[in-house]
């Protein structure tokens, strides 16, 4: 409001730049008024005005836009620094004392001003579109989730009509059946697994990577759980000729898990060891304890199979990843048990890994914490693996 | 006097496959396509044991055991729940509500044979067919 000090600043600028539009202002209100119908580039604002404070000023700015609009520098008298850092938390760019103020100085600090508020203006303009976008993405999660629930019901639906008919039939319940007749729809009950155990599959991966997996976890003897597993499989380990072997150390710690995640785990490995291991081989499941910073109990499953090669290893476990060779195709299967498993055992806060030599054979091991004695169950570990 | 199951399922080829199966079973099998048809069929024809699918187009089938727990008639219905989601909220709110079976599609015919006969108090299959 005082003359002489706008004069003054007029000047200053005037020697910095000779293209320099000055609009001045004599209250708050005119400057107010000025401010939006002119859009200056930078404001030189003082601490008091005669109806009202500077600071007033710039809050009734930051209630109408949201913001301060643009980079405002206000000029204080002697000692008031308190009103100025005030005024810097109010939104203002730089506060200058008008005392010792020169051209070389309101200069430098309107040039300051501005590259500030233009960064300012940035940061707020990327983070607006950053939660758009996250927002967005989480929509898009939902969708994924829900169609693959949709399409996994709708899958199961026909299927389960069909496993039962061919159940129905091979159980003679709808007149006896010839041999080749029997054969055909065993052929048929086997499809349906596989198809059953893929859109499962599916299920599962969808729910990993969309982070809506959860486990339901309860303390359990998993040396006991293991060897329940590994007992299903002794039909199918003597169709291939295959020694199946369990052994466990003793007195282990019980591990806090979800019992049927765990088995999926197990079961994948144990089949995969299986079928690709030729008849007079030997698949060993093992179940010990890893003493380390935090005990973990580890399971391991070893086969005197095919191998895998150095190649290929380090990408078994990534999704819908098959190991072929050049001599077979694919063995079937849609590459995401491995993938599964890894993310199963993850979230439970352990880890997998495997050793192969190709030709000789593998072992694929994963540890688990295990419940410290005299505790009756640990802290989830993750939310989710993604 | 045979014993009388009612079936709530509203895909049609499942629910022709559950007939077949349950009365090869020895039981008389009532069929309702929907939530509404399945609770007047289960107020009307007093079965002795009902299977709900979840999932139907225009009622769940645990509204409908609600429904059915809270009408006098009905609330003593022993019933087993089938679905093709694996949903623990789902299992979970089935067992709340009473369920005495949760059962997943592709169902296993024993396993739904057997929570069909413990329902109805019957001593369970002597093994090897």
């Amino acid at each position: 409001d005082c003359e002489a000090d706008r004069m003054a600043c007029v000047r200053f600028l005037g020697k910095v730049s000779n293209n320099t539009e000055f609009i001045l202002a004599e209250t708050g209100a005119e400057g107010l008024a000025l401010l939006r119908d002119r859009k200056p580039d930078c404001v030189l604002l003082d601490l008091n005005l005669p109806d009202m404070e500077g600071i007033e000023l710039v809050e009734q700015l930051v209630a109408e836009y949201g913001e301060v609009p643009v980079p405002i520098i206000m000029l204080t008298g002697q000692g008031n620094t308190e009103i100025a850092v005030r005024a810097l938390k109010a939104g203002v760019a730089d506060y200058l004392p008008k005392d010792g103020m020169n051209a070389s100085s309101l200069g430098r600090a309107v040039q300051n001003a501005q590259e500030k508020h233009s960064l300012r203006t940035a940061v707020r303009e990327h983070r607006r579109e950053l939660e758009k976008m996250v927002s967005n993405l989480r929509k898009k999660n939902d969708e994924i989730t829900r169609f693959y629930h949709t399409l996994s019901h709708e899958l199961k639906t026909p299927l389960t009509a069909a496993t039962e008919f061919v159940l129905l039939l091979l159980e003679g319940l709808a007149g006896s059946i010839n041999e080749q007749q029997a054969e055909f729809l065993e052929t048929v009950k086997e499809s349906h697994s596989l198809m059953t155990l893929h859109i499962n599959d599916i299920l599962d991966a969808t729910r990993l990577e969309t982070g809506k997996l959860s486990l339901h976890r309860d303390s359990i003897a998993l040396a006991d759980l293991i060897d329940r597993v590994v007992a299903t499989f002794g039909p199918s380990a003597r169709d291939g000729g295959v020694r199946l072997e369990f052994r466990r150390e003793d007195e282990l710690p019980r591990a806090f898990v979800d019992e049927r995640r765990i088995t999926q785990v197990v079961s994948n490995l144990l089949a995969n060891a299986i079928k690709f291991t030729p008849n007079g081989g030997q698949v060993s499941v093992s179940v010990g304890l890893e003493r380390g910073s935090a005990d973990r109990l580890r399971v391991s499953v070893a086969d005197t199979g095919r191998g895998i090669s150095q190649e290929q290893l380090p990408h078994i476990f990534d999704r819908l990843y098959q190991v072929t060779q050049d001599d077979t195709s694919i063995h079937g299967g849609l590459g995401l048990g491995l993938s599964i498993s890894k993310d199963l055992v993850e979230l439970h806060g352990g880890e997998i890994s495997v050793a192969s030599v190709l030709g000789e054979g593998s072992t694929f091991t994963f540890a688990i914490p295990a419940i410290p004695r005299g505790e009756k169950y640990l802290e989830p570990v993750k939310e989710s693996v993604r | 006097m045979k014993k009388r199951i009612l079936v709530v399922e509203d895909d049609q080829a499942i629910s022709k496959a559950l007939m077949f199966r349950l009365s090869t079973a020895g039981y008389e099998v009532i069929s309702a396509f929907d939530a509404i048809t399945g609770m007047a069929a289960a107020v009307k024809e007093e079965p002795d044991v009902a299977i709900l699918d979840i999932s139907m187009p225009d009622g769940n089938g645990l509204d409908l055991a609600e429904r059915m727990q809270k009408l006098g008639k009905t609330a003593s219905l022993p019933f087993i729940v089938i679905t093709a989601s694996k949903k623990y909220s789902l299992r979970q709110r089935a067992l709340d509500l009473g369920a005495r079976a949760f059962i997943e599609k592709p169902y296993d015919p024993e396993k739904l044979l057997g929570a069909v006969r413990e329902c109805l108090g019957e001593s369970p299959q002597p093994a090897g067919r």
